[in-house]
């Protein structure tokens, strides 16, 4: 163990939490790059799941729409090619999980915020998520082994736009890691 | 032997008052008679922790809401000195109240040492103070920085004292030459404690320190510290400090893509615990009355890197011995040195070991033990 990561899982032993620990965020070229450490129990986690890990993004505003019944989603279908809409967004949105041992690296698109749908503000909440022997694993993304807290008014991250959506990535007050969505005029957009 | 300092706000965060309650600390530890004399007060505590020893007067306190003089005086408006001032300070009403209310303080005293902060108190001492008084200045600023009708005010003022002390050689040389019948003396600023946090220099860490405004040169840092990630990606900067240039520096990280490496801190009231958690810490102004700051740096232990800005800098730091300096405003230079200090650990580390020796010149007590000399000496020549 590297005296880096020696530190970290000292640190994280005290908290004994478990969470996806933020390196880097690089919200750039229209994507949103989270890079961080897999942290079970206060330690850096590389241990296998039963399938890979995912990035769930979840919604606090979308309400959560309960899955449709058979009927009703040949009744959707049939509709749809008399008159083709998009289906509403869902509540939570899903995206790979590349690990390389503890690490892991998720890119979300800002195309994939900038929905056909979008609330005037919404606020997506990140997770890694997995299953391991059968149990399930939903690890919050957030910076906590720094020893920086407060990163809200700390870390500030570029905007980027996608069809009159602003999409910035920033910390929470418990310093987890979240997107925000705001519809936006250009004419309203703040400089880099 | 008995002291009053003369401040203008014990009540705000300021390395004058640092500074000043540093020196009433140590000096009443030592069985002085001490006071602090503020011309405001708005708080029922102050900023830093002060010897309950230590008496405070407040020339006007306004922590009622309504305006209290120290001698309840509610009488008319002494308006005999305005003449004597420069014309800004009879401008408004408040601070017309404080000057009167600190000439009547200045008048009361007798038979003690009485030190200025600011050059408003240096010249009602200059015209109130009674002979019987040991007068001295502790000058904060260069003098290059008194220009126009306060320069005449203060050439005329400083003649009249008994002692003008600076903080710095460069400062001690120009006042010794425009004030060649005064003694001056410099005194650097003292460290708060030599008893510090201690940085062990592993963590991937530059720190950096100040009010973020133009001329700390924060944005040169950011410049140059984008440069040393591009080599050095897991190193990361932290600056400490709020200022109106928060902003601008905040767009400077977003526009480099530094987001992940540069960290706008904000104010801290641990700076020690913070600057300790640094392997080096980086000094990029253009300008330093003493450099504060770096000295509270090389006490933690860390190496610094600085511009060989004027004057602080090149008088507390010798390049190559106890620390780097580089030429000013050159990002470059500044981006190498510290690329250098992360590189070469046995550097850092002979740095850190020198930077520790040079702090301890200026603990409290060394410190203390100079104004001590100082005012014991003016005291028996006055008599």
């Amino acid at each position: 163990m590297t005296g880096t990561n020696e530190k970290v899982a000292m640190q994280a032993s005290a908290r004994q939490r478990s969470h996806a620990e933020v390196r880097r965020v690089w919200p750039r070229d229209g994507r949103i790059r989270v890079i961080g450490t897999v942290v079970i129990d206060g330690r850096p986690d590389d241990a296998p799941v039963d399938k890979s890990w995912r990035l769930c993004l979840t919604s606090r505003e979308r309400p959560e729409v309960p899955a449709p019944s058979g009927v009703k989603r040949l009744t959707d279908r049939l509709m749809r090619t008399v008159n083709p809409t998009s289906r509403p967004t869902p509540r939570r949105l899903y995206f790979p999980v590349v690990r390389d041992g503890e690490q892991f690296e998720a890119v979300v698109g800002v195309r994939d915020l900038a929905v056909w749908d979008a609330l005037p503000r919404e606020h997506w909440d990140l997770h890694l998520v997995a299953t391991r022997k059968g149990r399930k694993l939903i690890l919050r993304v957030g910076g906590h082994l720094d020893d920086m807290p407060g990163k809200k008014q700390i870390v500030k991250y570029p905007e980027q736009y996608q069809n009159g959506i602003a999409v910035l990535p920033y910390f929470t007050d418990g310093d987890d890691l979240s997107i925000r969505c705001a519809r936006r005029d250009d004419a309203k957009r703040s400089a880099p | 032997m008995k002291l009053t300092y003369l401040i203008y706000n014990a009540f705000g965060v300021g390395g004058t008052v640092r500074t000043v309650f540093n020196q009433a600390n140590s000096m009443v530890e030592r069985g002085h008679d001490v006071e602090i004399a503020t011309m405001l007060r708005y708080h029922d505590e102050p900023p830093f922790p002060l010897d309950p020893r230590v008496k405070v007067t407040a020339l006007v306190d306004n922590r009622s809401g309504s305006y209290v003089d120290w001698d309840g005086y509610d009488g008319s408006e002494d308006t005999s000195w305005h003449a004597l001032f420069p014309a800004g300070l009879a401008k408004n009403w408040d601070s017309r109240r404080r000057i009167s209310a600190m000439i009547r303080f200045v008048r009361s005293l007798k038979d003690q040492i009485v030190v200025g902060t600011r050059p408003t108190i240096n010249l009602i001492i200059s015209q109130f103070a009674d002979p019987s008084l040991v007068r001295v200045v502790q000058e904060h600023a260069g003098l290059s920085t008194h220009k126009g009708e306060w320069r005449a005010a203060i050439d005329a003022a400083y003649v009249t004292m008994d002692a003008v002390v600076c903080l710095t050689e460069a400062d001690r040389a120009a006042y010794t030459t425009a004030f060649p019948d005064v003694r001056v003396e410099r005194i650097p600023n003292a460290l708060h404690s030599l008893n510090v946090p201690r940085s062990d220099l592993s963590r991937p860490l530059v720190v950096s320190a100040g009010r973020l405004d133009g001329n700390k040169g924060f944005d040169k840092l950011i410049e140059a510290f984008g440069r040393v990630v591009e080599t050095h990606p897991d190193w990361t900067l932290r600056i400490h400090g709020d200022g109106p240039e928060l902003e601008a520096l905040r767009k400077a990280i977003r526009a480099r893509h530094l987001y992940n490496h540069v960290f706008l801190m904000g104010p801290t009231r641990k700076l020690d615990e913070e600057l300790a958690k640094g392997s080096l810490f980086a000094m990029s102004s253009k300008s330093e009355g003493f450099g504060m700051v770096l000295l509270e740096a090389m006490n933690c232990g860390l190496p610094v890197v600085s511009f060989n800005c004027p004057v602080g800098p090149r008088e507390l730091v010798a390049d190559g011995v106890d620390g780097l300096l580089v030429p000013e405003l050159d990002v470059d230079a500044l981006a190498s040195g510290i690329i250098r200090l992360i590189e070469d650990e046995q550097l850092r580390r002979g740095l850190s070991r020198a930077a520790l020796r040079k702090a301890a010149e200026y603990s409290p007590d060394v410190i203390t033990t100079s104004w001590e000399l100082l005012y014991e000496e003016l005291t028996a020549a006055h008599q």
